[in-house]
């Protein structure tokens, strides 16, 4: 009889943090919700315009850079944003999810940074269908395939992903000296971000000659499999000098399994993205560079965009933002 | 306790999961303006299809004791299968038959290495999970095979008479599930095994042939599930599906349907279904981060798993 009341009582405990966990996150959202209507109504409440935001996962400090400067961006347009991400960059399905259920918000403009060049057109059509306009962030959606369903978008931003590869090809050969044996560390095979960049590099190497690609594999953009791809190339290619990596989750991954091999003398890392953390890395001496992209900067243009459409006002069928190298010289 | 009329534990598991799902769409149609609209519900109802075809192959499996971990991996490979088949001009029909019958194949593969080779479940299918996925990833190089056509945008995105053809694939699914379970021999004994192995065998019956046949079912239902998600994407992904065999498990799990087999039936499972889609989808709508909303069904299938041990004490 105790036994059974005890088990009742933890039951009842669970149910009641349950509720009350759940009953906190609605209350948490519900006071950000207030938060941000109350801050775009002193522009005028009628007139906010309330823009739905699809990110590729913000479990890559690239994309909450961007979310924490869309954000402001948001507030200093009094916007109201309503901004979501899956939790890994492969959830196709689950972005489409999150599109659905913005449109049924009566959202007035949508972003999306796709996981995926095709699958997310019949989201596109989707917001299509209900009048909102729609901007592709950060990798392209195929034309032919929104073509083929009849949907279309306003805008792409997104940076210069090949130029970013060639960049990157150039500082390699600068640190070697003009030779050696390299690898590249690609993301998930057929996202044309990484085809680009990797495309880039490879490319620009030919043109520069000297250097010599002796391995290429994906990692799918996540620092666990850089690491472990890595661990990989420096087993098969003990003399390697350079290491490419189409984003810096992986560069950061490859720098750990150098580490640990012991090899960092020997072994220059290149990634792309130059998140805060490959910044750290590079001021530290552990990576020699990263292509900067800027998320902030590019997430601030879609709202603009966005901003530019329900204005009227004229803007771009595609924005190319500007790369960059960063090196330890640069962040000082 | 004691003295009440009606005992907590007389109460069937589906009643109790119904009440729960009707409570959290009270509390959402109050949070959230845009939750009792007719599109939204239709969104919610259509984001579960997937996982609720997945979920009732593994009901099935499930009642007998097993598990099959192979289901997000088999619908990644026969999505590849299906998108080749149709990229190769191969009759829609067809195609869709042949992804469902490899489906099929791939459930005979699980269900012989648990009957045959004796392998526990988790085990077997652990191993067929990596295989299926790894054949989906070479099959394509990693890309995924895009644009397959109007026939194959009508079964993702289309409707007959206004309803999603998804939710109506998910509605003959359960219809099947639930008489091949209530009103067949099969689905007497699959609830015999599950009860207790032992005592079905010295019955004399071919406990082997059922524990084959829910195997067998499952791979049928990703099979299934594959052709919904192709069609939903108008794509085949060879990363597609992964983590899928969780939210299936995690329905029947909600639904009431008992790990140790014997116990739980698909009415429960396509409840425990709609439960966590709807309960997405709201979270979704309040604006609640995803990292949330997965705290949010965890809690969800300990609460229900915990409800159902007190009960059945």
């Amino acid at each position: 009889m105790l036994k059974k009341r005890m088990r009742f009582a933890a039951a009842a405990l669970a149910a009641g943090i349950a509720i009350t966990s759940l009953a906190g996150c609605g209350g948490s959202s519900g006071d950000s919700a207030a938060g941000s209507a109350s801050a775009s109504s002193a522009g005028g409440d009628s007139d906010s315009i309330k823009v739905g935001v699809v990110l590729k996962t913000l479990s890559n400090p690239f994309y909450v850079t961007m979310q924490e400067a869309m954000e402001a961006k948001a507030d200093e347009l009094g916007m109201e944003m309503v901004l979501q991400a899956p939790e890994t960059e492969t959830e196709t399905e689950k972005q489409m999810q999150i599109v659905e259920n913005l449109v049924v918000q009566q959202i007035e403009g949508l972003i999306l940074a796709p996981n995926g060049s095709s699958e997310l057109v019949p989201a596109v059509k989707e917001a299509n269908d209900a009048d909102v306009p729609v901007v592709i962030l950060d990798s392209r959606i195929e034309e032919a395939d929104l073509e083929e369903a009849g949907a279309h978008i306003e805008c792409f931003i997104g940076s210069d992903n090949y130029q970013g590869g060639q960049l990157a090809a150039e500082a390699m050969s600068e640190a070697l000296g003009g030779s050696g044996k390299v690898a590249v560390v690609e993301g998930i095979s057929g996202v044309e971000s990484s085809e680009l960049r990797v495309g880039g590099f490879k490319d620009k190497v030919e043109e520069l000659g000297g250097l010599e690609v002796v391995a290429s594999q994906p990692a799918d953009w996540e620092q666990e499999q850089g690491y472990t791809v890595t661990q990989n190339i420096l087993q098969a290619n003990p003399d390697i000098a350079g290491i490419f990596c189409a984003n810096d989750m992986m560069a950061l991954g490859a720098v750990k399994a150098i580490e640990d091999a012991g090899m960092e003398e020997q072994v220059t890392v290149i990634g792309f993205d130059a998140t805060d953390d490959a910044k750290a890395a590079i001021s530290e001496g552990r990576m020699y560079a990263s292509v900067g992209q800027d998320p902030a900067l590019m997430g601030e243009q879609a709202l603009e965009v966005i901003q530019s459409i329900k204005d009227g006002s004229s803007y771009e069928e595609e924005y190319a933002m500007d790369v960059k190298v960063v090196t330890a010289d640069d962040i000082g | 306790m004691k003295g009440k009329k009606i005992k907590f534990s007389n109460i069937p598991t589906t009643v109790i999961t119904l009440i729960a799902l009707i409570i959290l769409c009270i509390i959402l149609s109050v949070a959230s303006p845009y939750f009792l609209t007719q599109k939204n519900l239709t969104n919610a109802v259509l984001q579960c299809a997937i996982n609720a075809t997945l979920a009732c192959g593994m009901t099935f499996v499930i009642l007998t004791g097993g598990i099959d971990l192979s289901v997000g991996s088999v619908v990644a490979f026969v999505g590849v299968m299906l998108g080749t088949f149709v990229q190769g001009g191969m009759n829609l029909p067809l195609a869709i038959l042949l992804s469902i019958i490899i489906g099929g194949i791939a459930g005979v593969i699980n269900g012989f290495l648990v009957t045959l080779v004796k392998l526990p479940p988790f085990i077997a299918t652990l191993g067929t999970m990596s295989i299926g996925r790894g054949m989906a990833l070479a099959k394509t190089g990693g890309r995924s095979i895009q644009g397959l056509g109007s026939g194959m945008k009508f079964i993702g995105n289309g409707t007959i008479l206004g309803i999603p053809v998804m939710i109506l694939i998910m509605v003959v699914v359960f219809l099947i599930g639930i008489f091949l379970l209530k009103y067949t021999k099969t689905g007497r004994y699959v609830y015999a095994v599950g009860g207790n192995l032992e005592a079905t065998k010295l019955s004399g019956i071919n406990t082997n042939r059922y524990i084959m046949f829910v195997y067998l079912f499952s791979g049928i239902m990703s099979g299934i599930a594959a052709v919904m998600l192709t069609g939903r994407l108008d794509a085949a992904q060879p990363i597609a599906g992964d983590g899928y065999e969780m939210n299936a498990i995690a329905a029947a799990v909600i639904g009431g349907t008992s790990m140790t087999g014997g116990e739980g039936g698909l009415l429960g499972t396509i409840l425990g279904a709609l439960f966590i889609s709807i309960l997405n989808n709201g979270l979704n709508l309040l604006n609640v981060s995803s990292y949330i909303q997965q705290v949010a069904i965890g809690l969800v299938i300990i609460f229900a798993v915990a409800l159902d041990a007190l009960r059945s004490k």
